[in-house]
């Protein structure tokens, strides 16, 4: 690791103090214990077999600052906003640069029992609910880069509903980048926690612009019977490594369903962690990844079945165009015990150019009897004689081209669970598919 | 039928092989004037399904030798998008299955394709719906199929019937049909052939390529061609077929082994 940035790591420590919780020993420890945790294990290298497929050396090569807060005071941001967002949620919380704007937030009012607001607000009002679950289940230990954002996160979206409480409305979190000329780090950070028996919606998205490192981290705890719908919504810039580690904990009877797509970034892995703690608890990932140019994703999931009669499904669908990388690696562990389980994993791959190449990974580590797991991976291009169809219809190729990558990819879209997100989904994928080199915001 | 008018296909000794293959056909010269029904038979192996592939533009075939001329237009120089917006129609023998897109959708896809390359307008969605509906009608399909995707589970008879109704939407000046008999039973059969008689007109020509003759009690074509070896061996009329039928392939083709 380069010298410089070695040094630009340790120095952040002196931004601790200044971050919220400052005043709140326990996230103050908490953010200290991280850093360090972060300087002893350094910046995963793809030597090593769980960051195979990362390609991180842009942060052991060149210092990257964090971000200052900017404001979103411009006509052009304000534009920029609108394309973004166009209307998902009436509940939506902004961050820029990992710092919440009010200005543009609408986190509306919610009934009892909810609470929808940004973490430092929420530490100061719930210090002990946000000190009990902040840090703790991607332990700094065992994730580098998580421990780096819980020692450095400005805010974060906080998302609680007591039990009961099944808000039909979904909730958004926003993250935006406006990088400038220089190389910056930003670690957007959420926290939500299901009461047993409630059920919501959640969209992150993450989008911007700059030579910058996103580095966001999302814990999800989920009580009894519990039901999260997340979506994760990558569309970065050309120039930003991305890196996002999820973890879900769900007790019995809890569902989760992550929905994700990955359309931007230069590097951009997801990293989904989920412990099924408890009889019937269920966990789902439907996953879109599309590549062009010279971008290369990274889908690694965790699936950890540590009880009986539990469920985890993941279904993966990677376009890749120019020389972009795919690659998923996706492990299921049944515990000793976990008989019952139930699992299954497919990954498809449309390969559109003989310059890009998916790599898939599956691992069933299985220490129960009575275990249903089934895995399956497949890779192709167009169908030459569907093309040939088409054309003989009359629809030329780049529209026979689109219409037979659109059908690939929307049977991941289809199922994300709100039309409004689908329907930016849909023309975010036909302008990929048209133009593959583009990916992040126009200019 | 005779006509001064110049032919809407004239195929003039046209030679094609497999890319990187051997040759199929051997100098096949065809005339379609407009409003003609033809019918091409031979065994399998001779050549028919080739014949309609080249002229539909199927890039696993290389032309060698010899022209194609539709409706004025050298159309072995055309895309085979190009070669259906001026109105050439392929019925597969095997209609592909398209998951994920459905059959409304990519009927009007096509429909509006074409439209626009003659600078025509588009239909809306609700225009197009009409359209289908009755052309569905025609050919006694179960709406329900216009919202599945293309082909996809479809029976062998409900692909063909997809076929025609594809025929009827885009109403193209040439037809061609490859073995669009196989794989039916009677009464898809005569579904099948309803739908093309009803499209027969005096502007529309139809190229109908089959094995067996049976299809041709449902579809009276003007003229049938014999191909045997990448050529065509016998042509006449309707009475060609009742011949064949009597004697089998083996006939013309002890006959026919060279040019007729």
């Amino acid at each position: 690791m380069n010298a410089s940035a070695t040094a630009g790591f340790a120095a952040q420590r002196a931004l601790i103090p200044a971050l919220y919780g400052g005043g709140i020993p326990a996230l103050s420890a908490l953010r200290e214990r991280a850093h360090a945790a972060f300087l002893e294990r350094g910046v995963p290298t793809s030597g090593e077999d769980e960051w195979r497929y990362a390609d991180l050396e842009v942060l052991t090569q060149t210092p990257h600052e964090v971000a200052h807060a900017v404001g979103l005071a411009g006509s052009r941001e304000r534009a920029l906003l609108e394309y973004l967002l166009g209307g998902f949620a009436p509940g939506r919380m902004v961050f820029v640069n990992g710092a919440y704007a009010p200005a543009v937030s609408e986190p509306a009012t919610h009934a009892a029992g909810i609470t929808f607001q940004p973490l430092a607000a929420a530490a100061a009002l719930h210090g002990e609910l946000v000190t009990r679950h902040l840090g703790k289940s991607l332990a700094a230990e065992l994730h580098p880069l998580a421990a780096l954002n819980t020692a450095l996160h400005r805010d974060g979206l906080f998302l609680h509903c007591a039990g009961t409480q099944r808000p039909e409305a979904p909730f958004h979190g926003a993250f935006l980048a406006a990088g400038d000329d220089k190389p910056r780090a930003i670690h957007p950070r959420a926290l939500v926690v299901l009461e047993e028996g409630a059920a919501a919606t959640l969209i992150l998205s993450f989008q911007g612009s700059g030579q910058v490192f996103v580095n966001p981290a999302v814990e999800v705890t989920l009580g009894r019977d519990a039901v999260l719908n997340l979506i994760l919504l990558q569309e970065e810039s050309s120039a930003t490594t991305h890196t996002l580690a999820l973890h879900a904990s769900l007790a019995s009877g809890a569902h989760c369903h992550v929905h994700a797509a990955s359309l931007g970034g230069r590097f951009a892995r997801t990293e989904v962690h989920a412990h099924l703690a408890d009889r019937h608890a269920e966990f789902q990932l439907d996953a879109l990844l599309i590549g062009g140019h010279e971008q290369a994703h990274d889908l690694t999931a965790r699936i950890h079945h540590d009880a009986r009669d539990t469920k985890s499904r993941q279904a993966l669908k990677a376009v890749l165009d120019g020389s972009s990388r795919g690659a998923f690696s996706g492990r299921v562990e049944v515990s000793p015990g976990a008989d019952g389980t139930h699992a299954e994993q497919s990954c498809r791959s449309l390969i559109l150019s003989p310059d890009a190449a998916m790599n898939t990974r599956p691992e069933l580590v299985i220490h129960a009897d009575d275990v249903r797991c089934a895995h399956g991976a497949t890779y192709g291009q167009l169908d030459p004689e569907a093309l040939f169809y088409l054309r003989s219809r009359g629809i030329d190729l780049p529209e026979a081209r689109r219409l037979l990558t659109r059908a690939f990819a929307d049977e991941i879209i289809d199922r994300f669970p709100l039309e409004s997100v689908r329907r930016h989904l849909h023309a975010r994928v036909d302008g990929r598919i048209a133009r593959p080199d583009e990916t992040g915001v126009p200019a | 039928m005779t006509t001064t008018s110049e032919p809407l296909l004239a195929v003039r000794d046209l030679h094609a092989r497999v890319v990187d293959g051997a040759g199929i056909l051997r100098g096949i010269s065809l005339t379609v004037q407009q409003g003609e029904v033809h019918a091409i038979m031979g065994p399998i192996g001779s050549g028919k399904s080739t014949l309609a592939g080249v002229l539909a533009g199927r890039e696993r075939f290389a032309v060698t030798a010899g022209s194609v001329t539709f409706d004025g237009s050298d159309l072995l120089a055309l895309a085979p998008e190009e070669r259906a917006a001026r109105g050439l129609f392929l019925g597969f023998q095997y209609p592909v299955e398209i998951p994920g897109i459905t059959n409304a959708y990519f009927l009007r896809t096509a429909l509006n394709s074409i439209r626009k390359a003659n600078n025509k307008p588009a239909l809306d969605a609700m225009e197009f719906l009409e359209l289908l509906k009755a052309r569905a009608r025609m050919m006694e399909m179960d709406p329900k199929f216009l919202n599945r995707s293309v082909n996809e589970g479809f029976s062998g008879g409900e692909k063909k019937r997809n076929e025609i109704l594809q025929m009827a939407i885009l109403e193209p000046k040439l037809a061609i049909l490859d073995e669009t008999d196989s794989g039916l039973d009677i009464d898809a059969l005569k579904v099948v052939a309803a739908g093309v008689n009803a499209l027969r007109s005096p502007e529309r020509s139809v190229i109908l390529v089959t094995h067996y003759q049976r299809l041709l009690d449902h579809i009276v074509p003007d003229f049938i061609h014999v191909l045997a070896h990448g050529r065509i061996v016998r042509s006449g009329g309707r009475d060609l077929a009742l011949e064949l039928e009597r004697h089998g392939y083996g006939w013309i083709e002890a006959g026919g082994s060279t040019p007729a």
